[in-house]
């Protein structure tokens, strides 16, 4: 059963992908005024969903590391940090290539974007706090420092709400999208989910199995001594 | 660029970092299997200097 979940995850993740470039590139009407630049915004909201939900499972998992004190907790923090640190930096780099056609900018300083970047910078602290102090000490900083940077992602998500910016505001109910782009959009999104899921559970294995290999080497040096 | 430059490059750079995050899961794998290895080494080494 493990082993064909094993296979089964990562041909439906190839499905999907197909699915959603198929959907994003050929299905999805061109739109009026940006033309086919916009079609970027499928894989960019994309992005950011699967990086707002790494983001939460780092949260879930450092206050999982502070109640249990496990290190699997941690592993999984860390594994799901940077992959949410690698779909933010998608959502980064994707942004300013649909932005300079159409705002004839690469970069504003706009709420939504600058809040963005401040949640590269926290999560990326993150991951370098994480490997800088090794083992519980460490560990317990970057839970605690995790769950205070999970504070940004609501500012993220509302920041078009709160403060008036350039950057459109596509889920808001009678928002300007076109109804036709929504399945393509939708599509993007799961696939983005699914391929953030499969990459947190690989590094998450990963770094479970480097922990075991730690303890066996330990154990065998006291062996040895 | 015309927009279909903008678009092609958005969706190749996404698809490039993906693939570079999975060349580095099997770099870290590679170097675990080693560590495996080195391991499994020491400990039939043991057992022969033990016999």
């Amino acid at each position: 059963m493990k082993r064909n979940t094993h296979i089964i995850f990562p041909v439906i993740t190839m499905l999907a992908i197909v699915a959603a470039l198929a959907g994003a590139l050929l299905l999805a009407p061109t739109e009026k005024t940006m033309g086919d630049v916009q079609r970027i915004f499928y894989f960019h909201l994309a992005c950011a969903s699967a990086a707002f939900v790494s983001f939460t499972c780092v949260l879930v998992a450092s206050i999982g590391f502070i109640v249990r004190r496990e290190t699997v907790w941690d592993n999984l923090a860390t594994a799901a940090a940077e992959v949410g640190v690698l779909f933010t930096t998608f959502v980064l780099v994707t942004g300013p290539l649909w932005a300079r056609p159409v705002w004839g900018r690469w970069w504003v300083w706009d709420p939504r974007l600058t809040t963005t970047l401040i949640l590269w910078f926290l999560y990326a602290g993150y991951l370098v706090l994480r490997q800088a102090i090794p083992g519980y000490r460490g560990a317990m900083a970057a839970a605690v420092f995790a769950i205070l940077a999970y504070v940004d992602v609501p500012v993220v998500y509302f920041s078009v709400r709160w403060w008036r910016g350039i950057h459109p505001q596509v889920l808001r109910s009678g928002g300007g999208l076109d109804p036709r782009m929504i399945p393509p959009l939708l599509v993007s999104v799961a696939t983005f989910l699914l391929l953030s899921g499969i990459l947190i559970k690989e590094r998450f294995s990963l770094a479970n199995a480097a922990d075991s290999v730690d303890s066996m080497a330990v154990a065998l040096e006291d062996m040895e001594s | 660029m015309s927009n279909l430059s903008y678009l092609f490059v958005a969706f190749a750079l996404i698809w490039v970092g993906v693939l570079a995050y999975l060349i580095r899961l099997s770099g870290l794998r590679k170097q675990l299997e080693e560590r495996i290895d080195s391991l499994q080494d020491r400990l039939e080494k043991k057992e022969l200097h033990n016999d």
